[in-house]
């Protein structure tokens, strides 16, 4: 098991370069340089000013050395200095982080919380009324943009009923509550967006418990179990399910990129200052040192997340925790 | 000799909504108190799907169609699945062809065990593994406090064969179904695992319904045999009388199939 | 072939017919400006409503539908060329080629594809080809390792030595044996992906960062409908409709092949 370990962390080492590398070279894809939307932007910018700029994020010397330099920039966790403010861009994305974060594990919470007991019912009272109406509904919310989702939300729970706060993270006089009331503030502001991201991630889910939940449930140890005169309940949820489950800790680390690839959206209609909603600004702005760093964070982080479920995965199995 | 099982004219078919695939056309049999019967027939005869009636441990789409089946004169097919549930594991009990498919593969080999003595013996933890370390030692596995915390792949097909008898063995059943038990073993393990069946049952007095495509184990061990052929039992008789005076075709098959010159 | 998958293709195939022949079906021109009836809900005239610019609705989603459906078919036929040319390469010749690509796909993985499309976006402009490319770019991997696996798994079967036996190149034997084999699988994956596309496609539109006004697509009427929410329903409803039914379809497509294989 620990050399599992050891050898799926050292095979992160060329994917991070290749991820670099790609992230790099994306940005500098464009014909002319970087900096020419910037500049375009503001046509009043002189020659000389142009130099100065061209020479302060190097864009004056070849382009394999302008990698390198960005690369042990990188090493040092200086991710350079935002384009559209000037600050640096390892700020810019820390602060925004733990939003972004809270949101997505909520929404994970929730996911699992509600699809897997879904998929486990639907696989055992498989064909059932109950089975056909939430496969209907599955199969809507799955083909359901979730944007959409999040502007019809809004419209109903938000404008319509006034339920539900529909931007920003806290309200106007947050500065006047309680420790008490501040965390309710957010948690009433953030259950619109972690609700309507989770529900996608919840139809796929629950689909695939039930899946691996019916196959699981036609293995021979199964029978054994129930020739062994166990409780039915018991041959399902500490026969079966204890299998079945193993690879939701796979999906969970699968799902990381499709979660942050939807921040930037769900941020955005939100209000919501997370990292997905830099990511959004700074394309807007062309800010290009924060496009770059958001990128290789977004693929950081899926790495690490699929490192956590193989990992995790790994241990939880015993084939292959104790491997023969 | 007391009766134990009692199956007649049992029919099972698969359903698949729009169609049906038969399993078992008529099948009858019975065993007596400590007695082994054989059951022998080519794969896909219904043996299987016959002695996984006898408990209703069937797969989802096998249907019982008509037929008895009786334990003790307590029919089993009229019974609620509650009643099932007490003679599962405690009056018959089961060992499967493969075993380590057979196994959780996320338990330990221990636990599973405890899991069967909990049910029906002990409710007692600490005396349910003694009694587990006991059945280890009676089923002859080698260093058992190890063992029992061991998972099932990390055990061979022999070892792997010997949990399920322990594991069946735990409530001291009167009826052990042996479905293939050796079949997906080498030979030399299986002659072990036969030897040491034939052990506990000379011991613990219980019947063996033993399930298999190869008569010549059967010759070593069987009183009676029956044969099934296309879902259906086609002949039945002594040990002695089958192999000496086969009457059905298919029976002369599985002869040819299995038995060698030397030991006609 | 299922109910699935004869309902998938009534839905993709009506939508097809109302894309191609968008000029005779649509109502109205899309670009219409009418200026007696800014920002209307639905009506006789306008069997939608209008935005605020007084365009009709249905029209305009009407033109949409050729925008996400040529994004969509073409971004992940570009997508399915590349995923079949660098997948039954890797499979079928090994070695370091493989490692190569395979390196290569692992790499690609790892980022969020929106991410990288709007990091692609971000640098060159957003046109409808540009769109297509990007997306066709970032959306190849799962087909190559579909191929792949089918190639390794196939490779070995006799009825593959025995055209090497006679003498076929190694493109006709990838081509007209390999490939077909496999084909169960990459159509799902296809349709599937397809659906993505559209998905993507509405999305970076709906950002601002895909297709730009006045041209109509599905994701950017949705622009609109975020800044007069509460107010037009209208404009929330129906394109938001339009694009859960064309997923729809395509997921029901994708899931009767599933079923029949």
């Amino acid at each position: 098991m620990l050399t599992y370990i050891l050898r799926r962390l050292l095979g992160i080492i060329p994917l991070l370069l290749g991820i670099t590398l790609i992230s790099f070279f994306i940005i500098h894809l464009a014909p002319g340089k970087p900096t020419t939307m910037q500049e375009a932007m503001n046509p009043k910018v002189s020659l000389e000013v142009r130099e100065r700029l061209n020479k302060l994020y190097g864009l004056d010397k070849p382009i394999h050395i302008q990698y390198i330099n960005w690369l042990k920039m990188l090493l040092r966790f200086d991710f350079g200095r935002s384009i559209s403010d000037g600050r640096p861009v390892t700020e810019k994305i820390l602060e925004r982080i733990p939003v972004t974060l809270t949101i997505n594990i909520l929404a994970m919470f929730l996911i699992f919380l509600i699809a897997i007991p879904l998929g486990v019912f639907s696989a055992v009272k498989s064909g059932s009324v109950f089975d056909k109406i939430t496969t209907v509904f599955v199969f809507i919310f799955f083909a359901m943009p979730t944007f959409w989702l999040a502007l019809l939300a809004m419209q109903f729970f938000g404008i319509r009923l006034g339920w539900l706060p529909i931007s920003g993270i806290k309200s106007l006089d947050f500065e006047y509550f309680s420790w008490w009331k501040r965390f309710l503030d957010i948690l009433w502001h953030l259950a619109l967006p972690v609700a309507v991201s989770a529900i996608t991630g919840l139809a796929g889910i629950s689909r695939y418990m039930r899946h691996n939940m019916l196959e699981i449930l036609n293995q021979p140890y199964i029978t054994t179990a129930r020739a062994k005169g166990l409780p039915e309940r018991t041959v399902i949820y500490k026969h079966g399910l204890r299998n079945a489950i193993l690879p939701i800790i796979t999906i969970l680390g699968l799902s990381i990129p499709g979660l942050l690839g939807g921040s930037v959206i769900f941020e955005s209609i939100f209000a919501l200052p997370g990292i997905g909603e830099l990511f959004y600004k700074a394309v807007m702005m062309r800010d290009y040192f924060l496009i770059m760093a958001e990128v290789v964070l977004g693929a950081l982080l899926t790495m690490i997340g699929n490192l956590i479920a193989d990992i995790g995965y790994a241990y939880a199995d015993p084939r292959i925790r104790y491997g023969k | 000799m007391q009766k134990l099982l009692e199956i007649k004219n049992l029919k099972v078919q698969f359903d698949f909504e729009k169609y049906f695939i038969s399993a078992v056309e008529d099948a009858s049999l019975e065993v007596n108190e400590n007695e082994i019967v054989g059951l022998a027939g080519e794969s896909g005869s219904g043996k299987t799907i016959t002695a996984f009636s006898i408990t209703r441990i069937l797969p989802a789409k096998a249907k019982i169609i008509s037929g008895e089946i009786f334990f003790r004169n307590q029919n089993l097919l009229e019974a609620s699945e509650e009643a099932l549930r007490s003679i599962r594991g405690k009056e018959i009990a089961y060992i499967f062809q493969e075993p380590v498919a057979y196994l959780n593969p996320v338990m330990t080999v221990g636990d599973q065990i405890m899991e069967a003595v909990i049910l029906h013996q002990f409710q007692d933890k600490t005396k349910a593994k003694d009694y587990v370390m006991e059945l280890l030692g009676l089923v002859k596995i080698p260093q058992p406090q190890e063992r029992f915390y061991a998972y099932p792949h990390q055990l061979s097909g022999g070892m792997n064969q010997r949990i399920m008898l322990a594991m069946s063995l735990a409530c001291k059943p009167s009826l052990l179904i042996a479905d293939e038990p050796t079949t997906a073993l080498d030979v030399t393990i299986e002659a072990a695992i036969l030897d040491l069946l034939l052990e506990l049952k000379a011991e613990f007095q219980f019947s063996i319904l033993f399930i298999t495509h190869n008569l010549s184990i059967l010759h070593r061990i069987a009183d009676r045999i029956y044969i099934m052929h296309k879902g259906k039992t086609v002949e039945s008789a002594s040990k002695d009388d089958i192999f000496s005076n086969p009457k059905h075709p298919h029976t002369q098959e599985l002869i040819n199939a299995y038995l060698k010159v030397s030991e006609v | 072939m299922n109910k699935l998958l004869i309902t998938g293709i009534i839905i993709i195939s009506v939508l097809s017919i109302i894309a191609v022949f968008a000029p005779f079906v649509a109502p109205h021109d899309p670009n219409n400006i009418d200026e007696a009836s800014l920002l209307t809900p639905p009506s006789g005239k306008y069997l939608l409503g209008t935005d605020q610019l007084g365009r009709d609705i249905l029209s305009r989603m009407i033109y949409g539908a050729r925008i996400s459906l040529s994004v969509g078919l073409i971004a992940i036929g570009i997508a399915t060329i590349l995923g079949l040319i660098l997948g039954s390469l890797s499979g079928y010749y090994g070695g370091i080629l493989d490692n190569i690509i395979m390196r290569f796909t692992d790499i690609m993985l790892c980022f969020p594809t929106f991410f990288l499309i709007l990091a692609v976006v971000a640098v060159w402009e957003s046109s409808i080809f540009n769109i297509m490319v990007i997306i066709g770019l970032t959306s190849w991997m799962g087909v190559a390792r579909l191929i792949r696996a089918e190639i390794l798994s196939l490779k070995e079967r006799e009825f593959i030595q025995a055209e090497k036996a006679i003498g076929a190149s190694n493109l006709r034997i990838i081509t007209r044996h390999l490939i077909p084999n496999a084909i169960g699988p990459i159509l799902v994956n296809v349709t599937l992906g397809i659906a993505g596309a559209i998905l993507l496609e509405s999305g970076l539109s709906f950002l601002g960062l895909g297709i730009q006004p006045p041209t109509p697509s599905w994701g950017n009427i949705l622009i609109e409908a975020k800044s007069t929410l509460g107010v037009a329903w209208w404009l929330t409803v129906f394109p938001g409709l339009a694009i859960l039914i064309t997923i729809l379809g395509f997921n029901l497509i994708s899931e009767g092949i599933r079923r029949e294989l």
